[in-house]
């Protein structure tokens, strides 16, 4: 079944993304994650969680050495991303993120790692 | 030739040939972000299966082998800290800052090159100032052009 974007959430709502160590960047004294970190070749889907349907803990579980970062909905949809939900995952929270195309999803990668804000950091033990 | 090694040219006009110039700077700070760059892609060598927690697979073989070749490439540059990276799929991802230049280079799977310029405005970045494309593998020379733009050469 084709992903529809869900109306539901507004622009302003809070995306939760995990964010592994080899994705995050030290320079000039700050941690920000790389725009591949919110690129998928693999599914072409980028999996996030609703913020306020969930909490960091329940996001991070059995991902003890990732981190976390919270993003506006509205900055994949600028990009023409849609944010859809995913009936084939029993968690409610859970939701993809859709590119018409890979040329848009790797632009609104970097405007994600540009404006996401750390939730939880672990720094990578080689920075 | 850049207008950096126009300079150079004048400065020196008999003691150094034109194409001396062209497009190196100081080795030794060069081999400073090259041997990081080697150093976290044998790192990135040993992910495994589901590296993610999302089910991709293990950064593929000619994806790295392509890396290294874009590194060895480039390796005569002058650049900032390269930040290299496993992308969910099998690829690789670098990218660079240099003041208000942003350049992302994406090697996918299959060993295809793709990138991503972005430049930084006064609020920001957005969309209207990014501009992605291509790089044939055949063709790898190419990637020195993005790293001039990147330099602001």
């Amino acid at each position: 079944m084709p992903r529809v974007d869900d109306e539901s959430l507004g622009d302003d709502r809070v995306l939760l993304r995990r964010i592994v160590s080899s994705w995050i960047i030290h320079e000039s004294g700050t941690y920000r994650p790389q725009s591949i970190a919110f690129v998928d070749r693999y599914t072409f889907e980028v999996s996030v969680f609703v913020a306020d349907l969930t909490d960091p803990e329940t996001v991070l579980r059995g991902h003890p050495d990732d981190s976390l970062v919270a993003f506006r909905v509205e900055i994949p949809r600028s990009a023409g991303g849609i944010v859809a939900c995913t009936p084939e995952n029993p968690d409610a929270s859970h939701r993809v993120i859709c590119y018409p195309n890979p040329s848009r999803m790797k632009a609104a990668g970097k405007l994600i790692a540009e404006r996401a804000q750390w939730i939880k950091l672990i720094p990578p033990v080689s920075s | 030739m850049s207008q950096g090694a126009l300079t150079q040219a004048k400065l020196y006009p008999t003691a150094v040939p034109d194409a001396q110039w062209s497009d190196v700077t100081s080795l030794w700070r060069s081999q400073v972000w090259v041997e990081d760059a080697r150093r976290t892609l044998g790192r990135i060598s040993t992910l495994r299966q589901n590296w993610d927690g999302q089910g991709s697979p293990a950064p593929e073989r000619v994806a790295l082998e392509v890396m290294n070749r874009l590194i060895k490439e480039i390796d005569a540059y002058d650049l900032p800290t390269a930040h290299i990276g496993p992308v969910s799929g099998g690829g690789l991802g670098v990218e660079w800052r240099n003041r208000d230049r942003d350049l992302s280079l994406e090697v996918l799977p299959d060993g295809s090159i793709e990138f991503l310029k972005a430049q930084r405005t006064p609020s920001g970045i957005d969309l209207d100032h990014m501009e992605d494309g291509e790089i044939r593998v055949d063709r790898l020379g190419e990637v020195r052009a993005l790293i001039r733009w990147l330099l602001g050469n």
